[in-house]
């Protein structure tokens, strides 16, 4: 059953603290986004500002602006790096090792102020943006090629920007020193500070309201209430352990895909366990999380969201971290220790996301959906000003949702990290030398399912000015397809090409910095989402609307669905007699998850138990050694595959010999870790 | 107008300037043994990077602690450091590292510079300075620097000028921050620590001397000790001829694009001994980390060679900032040696390297038979990063030097720059027990040398093999691969660098700037750096003196015989000359005269005479002067837009091959006509505009 919930404050008042906290949020987070400057922050919502009782939780979320991402996150070990917080201090940290992973990249700054009315301490405002820039390797900061956390740019331990409620002008000095976008920093940072203020003023209003007695209670009783309920919604899920895994195409610097595996089991308590056992080491590049192996944002923040699926009245605070525990061993991709780069982690956290959307699905298949499109990828433009060079972000891609049962997923927008927002073309075409010639759905992309796949979106622009760079962090998805469930199929992969149809076309996956001229067009297409249940039951008139409405073209009907049609575009209408033709027969494939071609190829190899043994054995040999050891381990495997495995097609033998070698190798692996160790 | 800086009255009395004077210079000299006893990094304790003085109220050095760490910034200006921080008080210790917030106080990132101001009672009196260079300071790379760096943000942390201690108490948050931001921050942190300490010291004597002599005799002291050297330079500067000379030298390249760097000086010489450094001419800023942030003041590195002329000359001089006073400097904003922000600034040196050279080549016509031919012109700290656990450490194994340039009646010194003289040598076996390698040779490089009459000092060669995997090898400041340190007076130029990883072995590569080598245990890693150009005449060298060379194996009996027409024989004890083929060989071959038109001559090598005869220097000028009025986005771009065009007519790795006479004619045609039109775009945009 697990603790008891008994509350101690008045429910109406509970309810009524409750619902001001959120408007309280919702305020602050208002008045960030308005007095801010960057696209960061104004278009793309990536910020957030609320409220965090005296143990370091959020006790709300705001629910109608900036992002929700975040509403997990554990302020408890920032607060205490910084000694003898006093009223008006405001911390300031963007260093996940010592801010308790507080923040999880350079580019977020969090600030935290404690709030004190009439001299008692009552709880702490907190706030975050993702910044334009914090200085490092690439303009913007980002990119999944940094090898140590030192590329990334500045490292801000949790220090006190503001004390006494002056801001500590050697420390913003430095700060503006080491950015791009020192005005836009600044500027952001001031807004966060607003936000802390109107968020300060608010609690004192509360406080004398309802008194700082019934204050604290509530906090404790908000926490306990939502832990509570999802305690109660795990109960209520199948016993037993449930697993799933899903891969990164690669690191972005060695070529090899990156495991993650995760089981879900909950205990007699309503506790659930989330077990990351198996996950791959950490990464030279910068796929990194630090999680300090707890209940974090980047590692369960798709356990919070199938919460709200399975009950979509649930809380919007962070008790539900309560009934969490994870599992993540240290030096694994999902606990990494100091210096990995971890820039990108939001890669990881997406493909975390689908690994525990699978898992979910086990458990709950009438309700969770396929794998969404698996990708965010914000395009960075930086062009040439004077001596220096300017970066923006001209949007962020996103794919499709995964199908569920009843329900074809959205178009050009992802379960996994759906908090951002488009940012105008306008916006990007004012600020920035280039012409968006093309920003739309992309066909065929959504996986084929009863429930079809929301389909990707495509991005062609054309750059109008030599020696620009565009940089896209978070491209993925180019082997492994989001999967389809229950007899639907996976989304089609991503696709990167520049001067598409142009004699000089080139053809690319991961990018760390493209350098354009004048002319070139680059273009985008992110997966769709995976489909539920088999297309072939698809009502044929759903299938015509997607045709008429240009997502599903003619031969994909015909060949996924089983759907002929007549009619010319624009006035297609189903042949229905073809149509029959073409299901008879059809032998209805129900239940499992089709992780599509290349991950079949891939597991003929490299089944899951030998990734299990393998990432053990790796971390056994010691975080530093493993991705020498592991890239060792695949090359030779690689040596008896086509070139371009898994997207190449390998022979029986091949695959046979390839298995039969990475078994002998991994043996060989364990038995020196044995020696070792 | 200009006073005449050779008359100079002091306000103290000669015997207490001439006490006040040794004094300082004394303090400064503790002040940088304590620093450096108290450090913990290599780079401080073996390498000299380092240096602590006093500095007088006007941000000047007053005093330079010779034979302890670094005198290379005996022009530093720390006023735009000190003035970034208002009501400085007692115990307040200003740290900084940021080249363009400073107008060039700091150099590069990993050089943390600290200010202290001095007080007697409530009076401030002067300035404690103190740098040094931290092991690493964030950034791209281990140890922070590569030349291929395209921006300051890559160099590492920029620290502009704060506060790091207040009232004597360390900012702890500032201190974190700035831990948070290196690869080696306990080491960073004992030696700032160990800066403090030195600072502190200096304070402390600074006090004893103003009991002693007085607060009036100090503050005069300030005026008169820089005075006094300003007019001791202005008078050995009156000796040289006034006339303007013109000089140019070249990195190979920038790392990043192929095309050599090109730095261009025209020195006025005026009458009372002050001199214009004109530095119009150079190259724009480069995208790699080959910047000087000087802000187009007369700066260290700038005018490190200058300094070795005024010590040439008058070598009792007391050195401190009263030598920046007979020079004036010209460096347009925008080029190489004025870069604008956020030019990234760390391999800097190497520029100043190649701005010594280019000095050293005025200096030559200036005041003959004073000055040496050009140096190795580089300074290669050899750095391997290696794994521990999921960290990487880096260490400098050695820094490397080539040879010195011979002079007149003197042969270069082996294995030691006349550019740089800063840096020593790391032992061996430091090397070794920090680091897991092994050194297998570590020697003088035979036949590296400029051949002349005054021969030049030979390069070193170093050999070592990696001795654990996953272990990285940096060299940034490596040069001189394409265009040889130039002989004068008939000297020829010296044999030009080489990096060999696996010399010997099957899996043998070849390099010229790296980035970073990625190495197994097992490989091993060779660098040879030239020699110094040589001066006057190999053929009118004693034949006995190239015997000696030839028996100590500096100069092999091929050499000996094609460039100093020595002739041996060869039997079965120690080599002889043959004196009868010499007379004949030296008799029978044409050679290179001295000196033409009066002017001392140069020889810059075959690849840099192939470079210019497509890109002459008078085409050149136009072309920076034509690059210059385009908006600076521009500048690289068209610059590599029209070398590419150029050089597509030439043999692929011009100028190494050097190609036809007629392939460079063509090529030169080709240069002037896209100019030509270069200059049309830009007189056409300039009328619409």
């Amino acid at each position: 059953m697990g603790p008891s919930f008994d509350p101690v404050v008045d429910p109406v008042v509970f309810g009524a603290l409750a619902a001001k906290l959120q408007a309280v949020a919702v305020q602050m987070s208002f008045a960030l986004k308005r007095t801010s400057r960057s696209l960061y922050v104004k278009d793309g919502e990536d910020f957030c500002a609320s409220i965090m009782g005296l143990d370091g939780l959020l006790l709300t979320a705001p629910d109608t602006v900036g992002s929700t991402l975040l509403t997990l996150v554990d302020a408890t070990e920032a607060i205490a790096a910084v000694p003898d917080l006093a009223p008006g201090d405001v911390i300031i940290a963007n260093d996940a090792h010592t801010s308790g992973a507080l923040s999880t990249h350079l580019a977020d700054l969090h600030v935290i102020e404690p709030y004190y009315v009439e001299g008692e301490l009552v709880g702490y405002g907190w706030a975050f943006v993702h910044s334009s820039d914090i200085g490092g390797r690439v303009p913007s900061s980002i990119s999944p090629f940094n090898t140590d956390v030192y590329q990334e740019g500045l490292q801000l331990p949790p220090v006190r920007l503001v004390k006494g409620g002056e801001i500590d002008d050697e420390i913003e000095a430095l700060i503006r020193r080491n950015s791009r976008t020192p005005d836009a920093n600044s500027a952001d940072i001031r807004a966060m500070l607003a936000a802390l203020r109107l968020g300060h003023r608010a609690v004192t209003d509360l406080v004398a309201e309802y008194g700082s007695h019934t204050f604290l209670a509530a906090q404790r009783d908000i926490l306990g209430y939502s832990e509570r309920r999802a305690r109660d919604i795990f109960t209520s899920l199948p016993p037993g352990r449930h697993r799933f895994s899903d891969y990164l195409d690669d690191d972005a610097l060695s070529p090899y895909p990156v495991r993650y595996a995760v089981a879900l089991e909950v205990d007699e308590a309503g506790g659930l366990t989330v077990d990351f056992t198996g996950t791959d080491p950490q990464v030279s590049s910068a796929f990194n999380i630090v999680s300090k192996g707890r209940p974090h944002p980047m590692l369960t923040g798709r356990v919070r969201s199938s919460l709200v699926t399975l009950d979509p009245a649930f809380p919007n605070d962070a008790g539900q971290v309560r009934a969490v525990t994870v599992i993540a061993p240290e030096g694994t991709i999902v606990n990494a220790v100091h210096p990995a780069a971890v820039g990108v982690r939001h890669g990881s956290a997406v493909r975390v996301s689908d690994a525990l959307g699978g898992a979910f699905l086990a458990m709950a298949p009438q309700v969770m959906p396929a794998a969404g499109s698996g990708v965010v990828v914000p395009v960075v433009v930086s062009q040439r000003r004077g001596h220096a060079r300017g970066s923006q972000v001209l949007t962020r891609l996103f794919g499709g949702f995964g199908a569920a049962n009843g329900l074809d997923g959205h178009d050009g927008k992802d379960n996994g990290y759906s908090n951002l927002a488009s940012s105008p073309v306008e916006t990007a075409e004012a600020e920035l030398r280039l012409t968006v010639l093309d920003y739309s759905l992309r066909p065929d992309s959504g996986g084929p399912g009863r429930w079809r796949g929301g389909v990707g979106r495509q991005l062609t622009f054309r750059v109008d000015e030599d020696g620009t760079q565009v940089l896209a962090r978070g491209l993925e998805r180019f082997v492994f397809r989001p999967w389809g469930a229950n007899g639907g199929r996976p989304g089609a992969p991503t696709e990167v090409i520049v001067n598409a149809g142009r004699s000089v076309e080139q053809r690319h996956r991961k990018i760390d910095v493209l350098y354009l001229d004048a002319g070139d067009t680059i273009t985008f297409r992110t997966p769709g989402g995976g489909g539920f249940g088999d297309p072939f039951l698809r009502e044929p008139a759903s299938v015509l609307s997607d045709v008429r409405r240009g997502l599903v073209g003619w031969e994909s009907a015909r060949r996924d669905y089983g759907v002929a049609l007549g009619g010319g575009p624009g006035t297609e209408t189903i042949d229905e007699a073809a149509t029959a033709r073409a299901r008879a027969g059809h032998v209805v494939v129900a239940g499992g998850i089709d992780v599509g071609v290349e991950r079949r190829r891939w597991a003929t190899v490299f089944t899951e138990d030998w990734h299990d043994r393998f990432a053990a054995a790796l971390l056994a040999n010691g975080v530093g050694q493993s991705p020498r050891l592991r890239d060792g381990l695949y090359d030779s495997v690689f040596g008896l595959l086509p070139a371009d495995f898994p997207v190449a097609e390998a022979s029986a033998e091949q695959l046979a010999t390839a298995g039969a070698e990475a078994e002998r190798l991994l043996v060989e692996l364990e038995s020196r870790s044995a020696r070792s160790g | 107008m200009t006073v005449d800086l050779r008359t100079f009255v002091p306000t103290l009395p000669p015997v207490t300037l001439g006490v006040l004077s040794s004094k300082l210079s004394a303090i400064a000299v503790e002040m940088s043994y304590t620093l450096r006893r108290t450090s913990r990094s290599l780079y401080v304790k073996e390498g000299g990077d380092f240096s602590a003085s006093l500095l007088g109220l006007d941000g000047q050095l007053i005093a330079v602690p010779e034979g302890a760490g670094s005198p290379m910034f005996t022009i530093l200006d720390c006023m735009p450091a000190i003035r970034a921080i208002p009501d400085l008080g007692p115990g307040d210790v200003i740290i900084t590292n940021d080249p363009y917030g400073t107008e060039g106080t700091a150099t590069h990132l990993p050089d943390v510079q600290m200010i202290q101001p001095y007080y007697v009672g409530e009076r401030l009196v002067g300035y404690g300075w103190a740098f040094v260079h931290s092991s690493d300071i964030g950034g791209r790379v281990p140890s922070s620097i590569s030349p291929f760096n395209t921006e300051i943000f890559q160099d590492g942390l920029q620290i502009p000028p704060l506060r790091y201690a207040r009232n004597g108490v360390v900012n702890p948050e500032i201190e974190a921050i700035i831990r948070r931001n290196n690869r080696t921050p306990d080491a960073n942190s004992a030696d700032f620590r160990a800066m403090m300490s030195a600072l502190e010291l200096g304070q402390k004597r600074v006090r004893e001397i103003v009991d002693t002599f007085g607060l009036d005799a100090w503050m005069a002291a300030q005026e008169d000790i820089p005075a006094y050297s300003a007019s001791r330079a202005a008078v050995v500067l009156s000796t040289l001829r006034p006339d303007v000379y013109r000089f140019e030298d070249y990195l190979d390249n920038d790392a990043i694009t192929p095309y050599p760097v090109r730095y261009r000086v025209a020195l006025t010489v005026h009458p009372e001994g002050r001199l214009t450094f004109d530095f119009t001419g150079t190259d724009p800023q480069v995208v790699s980390a080959f910047n000087i942030a000087s802000a187009g003041k007369p700066h260290p590195m700038l005018l490190t060679r200058y300094l070795g002329l005024i010590i040439t000359l008058d070598p009792s001089i007391p050195l401190n900032g009263g030598l920046v006073r007979p020079v004036e400097v010209i460096a347009p904003y925008g080029s190489v040696v004025n870069a604008a922000r956020p030019a990234a600034v760390g391999v800097r040196h190497a520029s100043a390297v190649r701005i010594n050279d280019m000095l050293a080549g005025v200096f030559a016509a200036a005041s003959p038979h004073t000055q040496a031919a050009a140096g190795s012109g580089l300074v290669v700290p050899v750095v391997v990063s290696e794994r521990h656990g999921v960290e990487r450490t880096s260490k400098v194994i050695n820094s490397l030097k080539g040879g010195f340039g011979g002079a007149f009646e003197l042969d270069g010194l082996d294995g030691k720059d006349n550019g740089y003289i800063s840096g020593v040598s790391t032992p061996v076996e430091y090397g070794e027990s920090e680091i897991d390698v092994t050194v297998l040779r570590y020697a003088l490089r035979r036949d590296s040398g400029g051949p002349g009459r005054w021969r030049g000092g030979l390069g070193r060669e170093l050999v070592f093999r990696i001795d654990s995997d996953g272990s990285n090898v940096l060299a940034r400041g490596l040069e001189r691969f394409v265009f040889r340190p130039w002989g004068v007076a008939g000297g020829k130029p010296a044999a030009p660098s080489e990096l060999v990883v696996n010399e010997g072995r099957p899996d043998e590569a070849r390099y010229q700037k790296i980035d970073m080598l990625e190495l197994s245990r097992g490989d091993t890693v060779t660098v040879r750096v030239p020699g110094g150009g040589g001066y006057g005449d190999p053929f009118l060298r004693d034949p006995e003196e190239v015997l000696v060379d030839v028996r100590q194996d500096l100069v092999s009996i091929e050499s000996a015989r094609t460039d100093y027409g020595v002739v041996f024989v060869a039997g079965n004890g120690p080599v002889e000359i043959d004196l009868p083929a010499t007379v004949a060989l030296r008799a029978s071959t044409a050679r290179r005269p001295a000196e033409l038109d009066g002017r001392v001559t140069y020889d810059v090598g075959d690849e840099r005479r192939a470079w210019e005869a497509v890109f002459s220097p008078a085409w050149y000028e136009r072309f920076v002067a034509t690059l210059f009025g385009l908006p600076p986005a521009e500048r690289t771009p068209r610059r590599a837009t029209l070398f590419d065009a150029v050089l597509a007519v030439l043999p692929a790795g011009f100028p190494l091959p050097g190609g036809t006479e007629r392939e460079r004619q063509d090529a030169a045609a080709v240069a002037e006509r896209l100019l030509a039109q270069l200059e049309a775009d830009l007189a056409a945009r300039t009328a619409s505009a």
